[in-house]
């Protein structure tokens, strides 16, 4: 390759990486926790008081229904699952369920914690009307980031695939660190460029075909590949829902071992009445999607999709966004993920530090100021984001039980804000050293906090064998020690190492300055 | 470099969806190969991104590409107008 599109392929790889990672940080911190978002509800949710009595999924959506006339229009049923033992029915955002007692109660979500980091990985903390969108742009930058990544790396591919040069050279240093997980996590990242793309940018990007390519005959040829079912119109006649266990029964007929999740009704007490179910079905693929449309009023099974009878694009589609939720493989998948996750952050925030690195001017005491704007807006913005998801931990256990959504919500925004702040008010190594020790701290009050507000000892969660609480405090103990550490070391470097760098604390010495004028 | 940047904002995805769109009208089973090509959008846009960073100038990059993208879409108009390119709903 000639060295002068080597060099272009650099330039371009540097600012998109710079335009886009402050943002992939981001979505691949809130990503990987949001990986055990299931996990964590149960984390987030107290146990109730009382164990509540099994309830009837169809005697609920008659109860609702009863009393609340707007609800036949349409709404979700969200059957019990491992995580989330509660049966709820949910329409126009109102939640109901069935109390202690057996009667019909309306509540308000408790917390809304997996939620928020879900949001937050997917908008960046951007508003949630623009942020998705910003977010789909940004991974299509980050699709140019890796493919010029790639052509820059290539020629010397194996000679530094192993290559870890630890030592004076800190620039080397970080550079093989960004390579080696670049390279090997590379068909990770791939997948995540494509499917988080795909998710956030595939509704947008039909247009152009829709109108350029196929005279607005596209939806015609790929919709049924795409939708389940199109809405059903209401007729106006009226008609009883058929009940729930015929529906139920009537699936699992046609599609044995289908477990169902979720139900979404359309004009419920109508002869068009249209119910939607959504599960899974273990058929030994990537995708274990399975869903069916029935008829409310007759209990017709209209259509079946499970991965059996995927169509080529259904099974493309699907099995990317399996791939995109960790949605296979349990487990082991799920920590896998979670370990190149975590990775991937560093990754970009090891970007970011390169780039200052490269600008480094060696032989001056008086580094460039954009060297030092992009050390503080690195810090602000990773840091911020570490400290916020903590801080949203914190604030489930010790907050206000009647208000958790919005102190979550508020309260990830001010520790976010007040590290940026934060970061651009002192100079980098010293910004970089607290904002990493109150990251620790922050972290390492996770599993108290959890002890104090719900009385549960952690060591006796490890006796019980709760899974959730025992892996939540473990993580947040390995995570605050890996941040103690940088914080170590990130000031070690401020106070010792070089001074010819944006990272030092060492003040321009009179001797320094006689030196630079002699020279 | 902004020549060939705003070469690779601009015209780019014009650039890919002309090749995904000319491969999908070319298929005999529209029904079953539309989706997936589709996807593969996604892969044949970063490539022209890429691409236009290949020419040795921002001028050439703009002219060879957006001419490519003028004659391509004429032709396809063309070809759709006298049916030797269909869309079979």
């Amino acid at each position: 390759m000639k060295s002068s599109t080597l060099r272009t392929y650099i330039a371009v790889h540097t600012w998109v990486g710079l335009v886009a990672g402050f943002c992939l940080f981001i979505a691949f911190y809130a990503g990987a926790v949001t990986i055990f978002h299931e996990a964590l509800h149960a984390w987030e949710t107290p146990p109730p008081k009382t164990a509540r009595p099994a309830a009837e999924p169809q005697a609920l959506i008659d109860a609702v229904l009863a009393t609340q006339p707007k609800a036949r229009e349409s709404f979700y049923l969200r059957l019990p699952s491992e995580y989330e033992p509660e049966l709820i029915l949910e329409f126009d955002e109102r939640h109901f369920r069935f109390d202690a007692a057996g009667k019909l109660e309306e509540f308000k979500q408790h917390s809304q914690l997996s939620e928020f980091i879900y949001r937050l990985h997917y908008t960046a903390g951007l508003p949630r009307s623009w942020g998705l969108y910003t977010l789909g742009v940004i991974c299509v930058l980050y699709g140019v980031a890796l493919a010029s990544g790639v052509i820059v790396y290539a020629p010397t591919f194996f000679k530094d695939l192993f290559a870890l040069r630890i030592g004076k050279n800190i620039k080397r240093m970080w550079q093989d660190a960004h390579n080696a997980i670049g390279i090997l996590s590379l068909p990770f990242h791939l997948m995540y460029a494509w499917s988080s793309a795909i998710l956030a940018l595939g509704v947008v990007l039909l247009a152009p075909f829709q109108y350029l390519i196929f005279d607005g005959k596209l939806l015609q040829l790929v919709g049924p590949d795409i939708y389940l079912a199109a809405p059903a119109k209401a007729s106006g006649v009226a008609a009883p829902l058929v009940p729930l266990p015929q529906l139920m029964a009537t699936m699992r007929r046609e599609a044995p071992g289908i477990e169902v999740g979720s139900l979404f009704y359309r004009h419920a007490g109508d002869a068009n009445a249209q119910v939607e179910a959504y599960g899974k079905i273990d058929q030994n693929t990537v995708a274990s999607m399975a869903a069916a449309v029935l008829n409310g009023s007759t209990g017709k099974l209209e259509r079946l999709m499970m991965p059996e009878n995927f169509s080529a694009g259904t099974r493309f589609l699907r099995s990317l966004q399996a791939l995109h939720f960790g949605g296979f493989g349990q487990a082991a998948v799920q920590w896998m993920y979670f370990i190149l996750g975590m990775a991937g952050a560093f990754l970009f925030y090891s970007g970011n530090l390169l780039w200052i690195e490269a600008r480094r001017k060696r032989q001056s005491l008086v580094q460039p100021r954009s060297g030092k704007l992009m050390a503080q807006g690195t810090l602000g913005v990773c840091l911020g984001c570490v400290a916020g998801v903590s801080a949203v931990f914190l604030i489930n256990k010790l907050g206000p039980a009647d208000a958790l959504p919005l102190w979550e919500e508020r309260g990830y925004y001010a520790v976010f804000l007040l590290c940026v702040a934060w970061a651009f008010a002192r100079p980098p190594a010293r910004a970089a050293h607290e904002l990493l020790m109150l990251c620790a701290g922050l972290t390492l009050a996770i599993p108290l906090a959890h002890w104090a507000g719900s009385g549960v000892n952690p060591l006796l969660a490890l006796v019980e064998g709760d899974g959730v609480v025992v892996g939540v405090a473990l993580v947040a103990l390995t995570f605050a020690a890996l941040y103690r550490k940088m914080a170590r070391a990130v000031l070690r470097r401020g106070l010792h190492g070089d001074p010819h760098s944006v990272w030092s604390l060492r003040a321009p010495t009179a001797a320094a300055g006689e030196a630079r004028q002699a020279a | 470099m902004w020549g060939k940047s705003t070469a690779a904002v601009f015209l780019g995805m014009p650039l890919a969806a002309l090749v995904v769109g000319f491969i999908a009208l070319l298929s005999t089973d529209q029904k079953t190969t539309t989706l997936p090509l589709l996807l593969m959008f996604f892969l044949a846009w970063v490539g022209a991104m890429t691409c236009a960073f290949l020419f040795k100038t921002g001028v050439r990059a703009w002219l060879w590409m957006g001419g490519a993208i003028i004659v391509g879409f004429t032709l396809l108009h063309f070809l759709k107008a006298y049916g030797l390119l269909r869309i079979t709903v």
